[in-house]
């Protein structure tokens, strides 16, 4: 069963989530508990703001399942909804075609990443 | 039916007077306004040379304004010629404050009792970040970097309440206007709130405590190796990070929790030396510090801040402080000896804003995936650790813990605080209600909890 990875919609005003980390790659056998990737969330991205609403998220796999593609790259700007993957369900499927659905995943915040400058 | 005049009431003791401007109104004429409205407000200066004055308000001169709230309802009238608009209802160089001038009429409630007074006035202080900060559009509006507000009109003892904390805190103590006035609708006075915003430096406890024990010959000698330091490479600073560095350096040589500040009322001019109770926030706690390599300071700058500095900026620090990891154990160990610091000097009662926990958005149903410790990883693990540590401190410390992770919790994380920092007017009504709580059950003067229908706000 061919399954997409789609960005989550973190926060209802969010237009779109920058990807700060990838911890995986296509190929690779997943199962619940596998990173993807990191994304910050910042709020204010229309307009500079002071103390800006920035927020840092983790998607973890809920699936059993092979990465057959991954187009979130590092730096890259999304939009909620966005496919950012495919998982087939066993190794050797073809990962062409409509997806039956979308994976389930876990999102968690996570700290921001420890830089003062 | 009763009308009353609003006299402006005495705000100073005899002999010193006030200059004025003309009032700018906040009500429109005829308006039906509640107890505790604040319906006017003039900017204000000591006329003539009150040195005693003059000095306790150094820095505040002129960014001083009284604002008027009713201490009954009624429909407001306002008086002709009250109002002058342009400059002269800015500057305050045009009229003099006379006790018995009356601004207006109030036409009474029908079973209102004639009050002694007519206005409760509640006066502001500014300390300008920077001279030329001149922003005389509104209520109490300004670059401020100590903003202070005290109700007028009643005597000492006065309690003053100091407040350090980054953004999460700044509207709960300030409120929507920026003037403070649904903290004093709260509270029955005479009380006195300081606020510290952190627009340079924010107020981790290894930078307050540096700022007590620093001496006079320790604050040049900062100010001499900015001087000599800043700059020095080979970018060039751009007037942008002038100013900022400028905060900086005012914001390092003082120290907010030792400031003597004056407050007047219509009998005296007394002096706050201390600040009866302290509001902190865990999160001006970063797990990051700097340290200056040579002088051995501490220092913290937002890192939203920094990225509107340029490369001048950032090699400065680069070259001249170095990144220190806390750990929460050091974070609890620098907050105790604070607290013992504070308690020393006469502060009482210390309240401390905790983490919020709950991310409306997240959805772990198992930790296994995240390495551990966890609060490493997950920011709301890391929460709950802190809040943890708060508790511990409280017990070993007596700190009085603000629990905004709790009623984020009840009012709902997601509508109401969504990135965990900045919340809702509706939530920082509750926060606001329950440090108010908690100073009154610590005995701190002026904090009694007013009835809910009086309010101080505009309408």
């Amino acid at each position: 069963m061919l399954l997409a990875i789609e960005l989550p919609r973190f926060h209802e005003l969010m237009t779109t989530g920058v990807v700060t980390a990838v911890h995986t790659a296509p190929g690779t056998a997943l199962a619940p508990g596998t990173p993807l990737i990191d994304v910050r969330v910042d709020l204010s991205e229309a307009a500079a703001q002071d103390c800006p609403p920035v927020s840092w998220f983790r998607l973890v796999c809920r699936e059993h399942g092979v990465l057959r593609a991954l187009t979130a790259a590092e730096g890259s700007e999304l939009a909620p909804g966005a496919r950012i993957g495919l998982v087939t369900t066993t190794p050797d499927e073809a990962s062409t075609g409509e997806p039956m659905r979308a994976a389930r995943l876990t999102v968690a915040g996570i700290l921001p990443p420890d830089t003062a400058w | 039916m009763n009308t009353l005049p609003l006299t402006l009431g005495r705000v100073l003791p005899a002999p010193t007077t006030l200059q004025r401007s003309g009032m700018r109104w906040l009500v429109p004429d005829g308006a039906h306004c509640r107890a505790g409205d604040v319906v006017a407000y003039c900017n204000v200066g000591v006329r003539g040379g009150d040195a005693l004055l003059k000095s306790s308000l150094a820095g505040e001169q002129r960014d001083w304004q009284i604002a008027l709230a009713l201490t009954v309802p009624g429909v407001l009238r306002r008086g002709a010629g009250a109002s002058r608009g342009g400059f002269l209802d800015q500057m305050q160089y045009y009229d003099t404050w006379r006790e018995d001038e009356a601004i207006g009429t109030l036409e009474l409630d029908a079973a209102t009792v004639v009050p002694a007074a007519a206005f409760d006035p509640l006066i502001f202080a500014g300390h300008r970040a920077l001279d030329i900060a001149e922003v005389r559009t509104g209520l109490f509006t300004g670059w401020h970097d100590r903003a202070r507000a005290w109700w007028g009109g009643t005597g000492a003892p006065f309690g003053t309440l100091a407040c350090l904390g980054i953004c999460e805190q700044r509207n709960i103590i300030r409120g929507e206007s920026g003037a403070f006035l649904e903290l004093f609708a709260a509270v029955q006075g005479p009380a006195h709130v300081v606020h510290y915003p952190d627009d340079a430096l924010v107020p981790a406890a290894p930078i307050l405590l540096d700022q007590i024990a620093r001496t006079p010959a320790q604050q040049q000698a900062i100010v001499e190796d900015i001087a000599r330091s800043f700059g020095a490479g080979p970018a060039v600073p751009g007037g942008r990070d002038f100013m900022m560095l400028g905060a900086l350096v005012n914001a390092l040589v003082r120290s907010p929790l030792t400031e003597s500040l004056a407050v007047t009322a219509p009998t005296a001019v007394t002096t706050a030396d201390h600040p009866d109770a302290i509001l902190l926030s865990i999160l001006s706690e970063s797990s990051l510090l700097l340290r200056h390599k040579r002088l051995g300071y501490w220092m913290q700058i937002h890192g939203y801040r920094l990225g509107e500095t340029g490369p001048a900026f950032h090699a400065w620090l680069r070259a001249n402080f170095e990144q220190v990891r806390r750990s929460l154990t050091d974070v609890a160990r620098d907050l105790g000896m604070l607290v013992d610091a504070v308690r020393a000097r006469g502060t009482t009662q210390v309240l401390v804003l905790n983490a919020v926990s709950t991310l409306g958005t997240e959805q772990v149903q198992c930790y296994a995936p995240f390495p551990r410790p966890l609060g490493k990883t997950l920011g709301t693990v890391r929460a709950r650790e802190t809040n943890a540590m708060l508790h511990d401190l409280s017990r070993s410390h007596g700190i009085r813990i603000v629990d905004g992770d709790a009623l984020a919790a009840e009012f709902g994380a997601r509508q109401h605080i969504p990135d965990r920092v900045h919340s809702s007017g509706v939530l920082q009504q509750a926060t606001r209600d329950e440090i108010v709580r908690i100073l009154h059950e610590g005995d701190v003067p002026g904090f009694v909890p007013r009835q809910r229908e009086h309010r101080a706000g505009t309408r």
